[in-house]
């Protein structure tokens, strides 16, 4: 990757997201298809800004959702709520695998998938040259793996329904699961938003600095 | 990673059409979802805050069943709070539990406010805290908000009976004994149950019991100035001068002790009192019933004669109506003369004898006055079932003239022998009359009457014997004519005689004769024409 690459954009080329036509893009950033009116661009719009706010969204919404409760067991009258920290200390004493389980789903993913991305942003804010491979190789892992977060979610929502014995055992899903939902779906929504071309854009910065990033 | 198409580097075909170019946008409206975000964070900060209840912390003797984290804190079967943890005092002599209150009930955290663990109980009186089988243990509160504010509690060890959210007075009454009253235990009203027994204790001096007994409204204002309270409890067996009374109010207060109360004269219905007034309990029903009287005397009298039967408690009568009781009954020799006494203290309480503005020593001076009119005190049969004595006095205008002795503890009044004594006497009279019969001369006339019966006797014997030799030879002879004659007749009729003979034949054709009449008959009913017109 020493030597400047070929890509769509240095060409002043790209291809229609939805009729596929190949056009060429004029220096202004939006432009549309000439063929289908569909909106053209050469890079996700205003990738790193919507980024940044999904993610400071979700970074706030992380402290209730962990703060909240997000289940209350109530069996034999004695009632339960758990936090997902608390659960994780409940199952700890337990089943150790579970609860590591549950941790890393729950708690590390979202944290992570924050971290990695926030870095991903910092690393393409900077035109930063380090590893473009393992951070790209970061971001697929963060895309693919985030939605194994939402577990949690069904986990409470198949409980609720399904634990409705009245004074002998029941589920209620408490506002903690619906912060954490949000968490969860503005992360995808991050890491659906951030481009990975444009880390690899930085690495042609030098030779091609046409136009700054978004 | 680009396309493939294009020949070489940098070649692009020339038939790639040109894009449109468009006008950028402003602002981007992403930032709004941050926004909300934090409003959103926000707002559920300040509202964990402003609900942060007030934490209090709550001294027991024992946990059982609490769990921190899990109880709930509970007012009227609402939860107002949680306990967040238990810990042991550092002396290990109780546990302090920490329980985080709603915030509605910051104003009314008082030293009057009082805690409790509500568990399943089941007495005799009555099950509580059934829910709490399923639902667990938990906390109750029992808000008040007058007093200084506090946050640190110690918890009662059983659920009080009264908690200030219900309606109601709480009276004090006050008794010589318990009883069989315990906490709980139900007050009724015309055997209604109003309330329960809320505390009892022993007053400081120890000469009595405070119980404070919670009504509830409206029933509280039945209670009069003029209320009798008594003790309801248990089975009330009396045997005394006036009889045996079983008594009972319910079984519940059987079991475990009751009081009743009830306004004497509905005519009169006294005024209404506060919570301070003090009431007197009494032991029973009847008790209560009676009038109370201010002034009580004490006299003694001496008996010549036994007294078996008179106990104390024994009733003392004027003209057959109670006017006191017997206190003490001994028995005293008298070291000078030797001579034995029965001395008998009794308890009077002159203003049954309804004399207007009666105070102590006027009482003494009438009574005085009554024994110079002839005043005098005598055993009497009070109970014929169980044999006990009373006092009884009565004005007897005859009696020898006697005056109240005064000098000892008690001032003694005269007394004289009692109707008993005279029935003795006149039973002794009847049967020294007995006595006097001519029992001798009766016993003579008697055997001489025995031997003229003896002689009317021989006489009849004799009368016998002539019977026998004159009439018995006839009658045998009768007898053996009347044997030959049954058995002529026996002849007559044996089963090869012409006469039963003739007989059966004669039956069998009057049998014949029948069997065709009734051929004849059956025909008959099915063809009656034949009559008319033959077969």
């Amino acid at each position: 990757m020493s030597a400047p690459a070929l890509t769509a954009r240095s060409l002043s080329l790209a291809g229609c997201h939805d009729c596929g036509l190949l056009v060429r893009m004029p220096p202004a950033h939006a432009a549309s298809c000439p063929r289908c009116r569909g909106t053209i661009h050469t890079r996700k719009v205003d990738s790193v800004r919507r980024c940044w706010a999904l993610i400071l969204a979700a970074a706030v919404l992380y402290v209730p959702a962990n703060v909240f409760p997000i289940m209350t067991t109530t069996s034999l009258g004695s009632s339960r709520s758990d936090t997902i920290m608390s659960g994780v200390l409940y199952l700890l004493q337990t089943e150790w695998p579970l609860a590591i389980v549950v941790f890393t789903a729950s708690v590390l993913v979202p944290l992570l998938k924050l971290l990695i991305l926030g870095y991903l942003l910092y690393s393409v804010q900077t035109r930063s040259r380090r590893r473009p491979v393992d951070r790209t190789r970061l971001y697929r892992i963060t895309e693919v793996i985030g939605r194994w977060s939402m577990v949690d979610i069904y986990v409470v929502t198949i409980l609720v329904a399904l634990v409705r014995l009245g004074e002998l055992a029941s589920v209620d899903a408490e506002v903690g699961a619906v912060f954490f939902g949000a968490v969860v779906v503005l992360t995808m929504l991050a890491a659906q938003s951030f481009d990975p071309r444009l880390i690899w854009d930085a690495m042609e910065a030098p030779s091609q600095g046409e136009r700054p990033h978004e | 990673m680009s396309e493939d198409g294009p020949p070489g580097p940098g070649g692009v075909p020339a038939n790639v059409p040109q894009a449109v170019v468009r006008e950028g946008n402003g602002i981007s409206l992403v930032w709004v979802i941050p926004l909300v975000a934090i409003v959103i964070g926000a707002w559920i900060a300040f509202r964990a805050i402003s609900e942060q209840g007030p934490v209090v912390t709550i001294e027991f003797k024992s946990v059982e069943g609490i769990e921190a984290g899990k109880t709930r804190v509970a007012f009227k079967d609402l939860q107002v709070g949680r306990v967040t943890s238990i810990n042991l005092a550092r002396d290990l002599s109780h546990v302090v539990v920490t329980a985080e209150l709603s915030p509605d009930l910051a104003d009314h955290l008082t030293e009057n406010t009082r805690f409790w663990i509500v568990r399943p109980q089941v007495t005799a009186g009555r099950i509580t805290g059934l829910t709490t089988l399923l639902s667990g243990s938990y906390l109750a509160i029992d808000p008040v908000g007058d007093g200084d504010a506090r946050d640190h509690f110690v918890g009662l060890d059983t659920p009080p009976v009264v908690t200030t959210s219900q309606e109601g007075s709480i009276f004090t009454l006050r008794s010589a004994e318990l009883g069989s009253i315990d906490i709980g235990a139900p007050v009724y009203f015309r055997q209604v149950q109003v309330g329960e027994v809320a505390t009892y204790e022993m007053d400081p001096s120890g000469q009595f019991i405070t119980t404070q007994v919670f009504i509830r409204a409206p029933h509280d204002a039945r209670v009069r100035s003029n209320t009798r309270f008594w003790n309801a409890s248990g089975l009330d067996v009396t045997i005394d001068a006036e009889g045996v009374r079983v008594r009972s109010a319910s079984l519940v207060s059987m079991l475990i002790g009751g009081i009743a109360f009830d306004n004497p004269d509905p005519s009169e219905p006294g005024v209404a009192v506060d919570e301070s007034t003090i009431f007197t309990l009494f032991a029973s029903q009847e008790q209560s019933e009676q009038p109370v009287y201010s002034i009580r005397q004490r006299y003694l009298l001496h008996f010549k004669t036994s007294v078996q039967g008179l106990a104390p408690r024994a009733p003392v009568v004027f003209r057959g109506i109670k006017i006191g009781r017997v206190v003490e009954v001994k028995l005293q020799l008298d070291p000078g003369t030797y001579e034995v006494r029965v001395p008998v203290v009794i308890e009077v309480e002159p203003q049954r004898l309804e004399i207007p503005d009666l105070d102590q020593q006027g009482a003494r001076g009438r009574i005085q006055r009554l024994v110079a009119n002839g005043l005098r005190a005598q055993l009497g049969r009070g109970n014929l079932l169980t044999g006990g004595l009373q006092v009884e006095f009565d004005v007897h205008t005859d009696a020898v003239p006697a005056r109240v002795v005064l000098g000892g503890r008690y001032p003694e009044l005269p007394t004289i022998p009692a109707p008993l004594e005279e029935i003795t006497a006149s039973v002794s009279g009847v049967l020294a009359k007995i006595e006097r019969l001519p029992l001798d001369q009766i016993g003579r006339d008697l055997s001489a009457s025995l031997v003229e019966l003896r002689d009317v006797l021989k006489e009849t014997n004799q009368l016998a014997s002539g019977f026998n030799e004159t009439l018995l030879p006839a009658l045998s002879e009768t007898l053996d004519r009347l044997d030959s004659t049954v058995g002529s007749l026996d002849a007559m009729l044996a089963e090869d005689a012409p006469l039963p003979l003739e007989l059966r034949r004669a039956l069998q054709d009057v049998g014949e004769a029948a069997r065709s009449v009734r051929v004849l008959s059956d025909y008959l009913e099915q063809h009656p024409e034949a009559l008319i017109r033959g077969r």
